[in-house]
This record gives structure tokens, sequence and C-alpha cells, in this order.
């Protein structure tokens, strides 16, 4: 049975199943309930984790007395198998100052696992967080502590990436570019308080992502598109590119750009054909392919 | 994991029948039982997997309020026989989705899940049998009568809606 068919329904029926296809969450859901699950996983300090040589390590890290770490970390490796949840993670533990993981983030936005050894320091392959990075409390607690600047549920912004960017950065430059992005903010970037330069990354992008959405509930699809233009501006390579995507897609619909919404959804769907996001683009394209030819 | 799978849990606890004030909340319930049992999860069975924990957590959510009705929004249903034509295609699709999630509501819970399963989420007879421990064949007759109860709640749902736009 494919999903679009319903070949045993009537047009009525049919109606109200397509309109489940393109029903999701919105972007702050989506973050908030990442944060809310990383959070519980202890991903957050154990996080750097999401390495995807996390796994390889474990039996080393193991031999070097840091199992529940390592325990951690595999969990975190599985669940997080994605590089932008990689980089997530990492912050977290820079920000931890859990030494033994961040050892593991290395060449974690690669997808081939490197083989990396426990020790602290000496392998070129092994880039130890700096001791800046381990912040006041990280007295070298090996499993990590309360996380006390987790997010919070509701609140999707996770200071840990911050705190990752100011006392980690030299350990995140050498990782992603969405930690080490420098808070490089244009002087036209809009109504963000300019005392505070962009050390939010995931919570600067959300920020802009809602405002857009915000603008194109009220209709204002000139505000809701410069919005969007800000998020590429300063996010090219950002965590939420593809939500920006599918909102861009919906500006370019409702101003009646087709072809503009096709080109968008098209390139949505290659950019990542298996990605959350690729059904939702699959489903517009067939809305536009329908809509020009009314009669079926 | 999470990212590759959240917005198809999202979706099924939705349309299972999860207020939507709390599927934000049910969806973070799924993954941390995934997170608490990710050594039972096969690889390659994630989706299978999460959509056993959806199923049960959406039946946990509903029995705790099982008398409201949800929808998004109680005035999607008028404007859906509205026949003001209107531009924004979202907003159409966002009354459907409320028709829809009405029929759904209207339904008996293990015909709704079926439903639910196999003609919004694509999932086959069989599997659908394996998620809720029940034979092949039980499976298929409850799909069909689900088809057939869906058919029915439609056509009431749309034959109160002409009554109402007249």
């Amino acid at each position: 049975m494919s999903l679009s068919d319903f070949e045993d329904f009537e047009d009525f029926e049919k109606g109200l199943l397509r309109s489940a296809e393109t029903d999701e969450p919105t972007a702050a859901s989506r973050a908030a309930n990442r944060a809310a699950v990383m959070k519980a996983a202890g991903l957050a300090t154990a996080g750097a984790a999401a390495s995807a040589s996390a796994s390889a390590n474990a039996s080393a890290a193991g031999a070097a007395g840091k199992t529940t770490a390592t325990a951690k970390v595999a969990i975190a490796a599985k669940l997080a198998a994605v590089p932008k949840l990689a980089a997530l993670a990492a912050a977290g533990v820079v920000a931890a100052g859990v030494v033994v993981t961040a050892i593991a983030v290395q060449g974690s936005s690669g997808s081939e696992p490197v083989p990396l050894e426990a020790r602290p320091s000496g392998s070129a392959l092994v880039r130890p967080a700096p001791a800046t990075a381990a912040r006041s409390e990280g007295d070298e607690v090996p499993t990590a502590p309360p996380p006390a600047s987790l997010p919070s549920v509701m609140s999707p912004p996770p200071e840990s990436v911050a705190h990752a960017a100011t006392g980690g950065a030299e350990a995140a430059a050498n990782r992603d570019p969405i930690v080490a992005r420098t808070p490089s903010v244009p002087a036209s970037a809009g109504p963000t308080e300019p005392s505070r330069p962009t050390l939010e990354p995931l919570a600067e992008e959300t920020r802009l992502l809602e405002e857009a959405r915000t603008c194109m509930d009220r209709g204002d699809l000139a505000c809701g598109a410069a919005k969007l233009g800000e998020h590429r501006a300063r996010f090219a390579h950002g965590m939420l590119t593809e939500e920006a995507a599918v909102l861009r897609i919906q500006v370019a619909r409702r101003r009646g750009d087709v072809e503009e919404a096709r080109r968008l959804a098209n390139e949505l769907l290659h950019a990542n054909p298996n990605g959350p996001y690729a059904r939702r683009a699959r489903a517009i394209l067939d809305e536009l392919a329908r809509a020009e030819q009314p009669d079926r | 994991m999470f990212d590759a799978h959240h917005d198809v849990v999202w979706r099924t606890l939705r349309r299972l029948g999860t207020p939507p004030s709390q599927v934000d909340d049910a969806t973070q319930r799924v993954f941390l039982v995934a997170v608490r049992r990710l050594d039972e999860i096969r690889v390659g069975d994630e989706s299978r997997f999460l959509y056993g924990v959806a199923l049960r957590v959406a039946s946990e959510m509903r029995r705790r309020d099982p008398a409201r009705r949800y929808t998004d929004d109680d005035g999607a249903l008028d404007r859906l026989v509205d026949p003001t034509p209107r531009a924004d295609e979202e907003l159409i699709e966002k009354d459907a989705r409320a028709a829809l999630d009405e029929v759904l509501a209207g339904m008996p819970d293990d015909l709704r899940q079926v439903l639910v399963l196999v003609e919004l989420e694509g999932l086959t007879g069989a599997v659908v049998a394996e998620l809720l421990g029940v034979p092949t064949g039980t499976a298929a007759s409850r799909i069909r009568r689900a088809r057939e109860a869906f058919s029915e709640g439609a056509r009431r749902l749309r034959a109160r809606l002409e009554r109402g736009a007249r």
C-alpha cells in the first residue's frame, strides 16, 4: 500500500487522510523534545558521546575506569547517529568538563568511526579538551555532574552550547562549524540586543525561525522571508537549515510562486532523501503536481 | 534515531488521539522508553519499536482524559464548509485535519490504531499484526473493519457538515 493513493476511499475521505501527511511538529517542539530526551539520557553530560567512535572506544575507556561514562557514551552514540546531534552533545560535554568524553569527539562530524585511544593525550588523533574547558565546578568528575546548565524542557535554547562556545572554543574549533561559529553578527542582524553576541547558535536559530513563523502566521510573508533570509545568511550550515527550508517553501507557495516552491522542495528532498522532511517534501511536490492537473 | 523518527512518532501520537497539548510530552516519553531499552532494539527495527511504544503511550494518554474530543481548533469544522474561498491552503489543510481527527476520535480504539498505522503510516498488515500481538488474520479483518468504520464516520461527518452549511 503506497502512502498517498488511498485507493479504497472516496474523495472526501482521501482529503481527510491526506491532510495528515503534512502535519508536523514545530521547530520549537522538535528542539524541546530533543533537549528533554538528551537530558534524560544523560547525553548532554556524557554526551561527547555522540562521536561515532564512541562505541569503538568503549572497551578501552572502560579499562580506564570510566565505565559509567562510557555506557552513556554508547547510548549517546546510538541515539545521536546524526552529526548535528553529535555537535550538540559534544558541546554539552565540553561544558561539563568531562575530559574522557571530550577526547572521543574528534572526527565526530565525519561518518567513519575514527579509532581512538582512551589516553587523554599523546596521540595525534586525540585532541584533549583544553584545561579551560573544565569549568569551575568541573573538578575532574569522571561521571558527569548534574547538568546545571542544561536546557529545560520548555526552553529549547541549550545554554550548554553557549558555555561550550565560550569555554571550549578552541576544542570546538576543530570539531564542528556549528559549535565553533564565531559570533560575527552582521550589523543589520535585526532586533537582537546588540550587547549580546551570538554565542548560542541553536537558540538564535530557533528564535529566528520562530519569528519567521510568527510573521507568516499573521500573513506577513515579506517579514517571514526576511527572517528566513537572515537565517540563511547567518546559519548557512546551521542545525535547523531543513526547518528553514520547509518554511521557505511555505512562503513561496503562499506567494503563489509554484516554480520556486517546487525548486525548493526538490532541493530539500535531494539534500536529504531519507531525512525527517523527505516525506513532507514529497507531499508538497505531489500537491503542486495535483494542483496543476485538477482533472485527475 | 531521534531526528530520523521524531516526526513520525509525533504524528502517530497526534493521530492516535493524544491531546495537542500533550503530544510533545508523549513524544518524549516514547523516546525515553527507547533510551532505556536501547539494547533490546535490533538495528533496523527502530521504527517498529517506536510505533509499539507510541501505541501504548497514546492509549495511556487517552485513558487519562477520555472525555474530551481533541481538535486543534474548534472553529475548524465550520470553516471546512464555509463557501467563502480562501487563499491560504495551509488553513484548509488544518481544517481537514480537524475533521480527520474528529472522525478518528469517533472510532473504537482498536480500529483507530490499525487505520492510523496502515493508512497513514503505510505499514503492512503483517507488521501491524506483530505490533499488536495478534494473528495476521485478526489484523486483516480489523483493518477491513477499520476502513469501514472510517468511511462510515467520514460519511456521517460530511452529512452533518452539509446540513450545517445550509
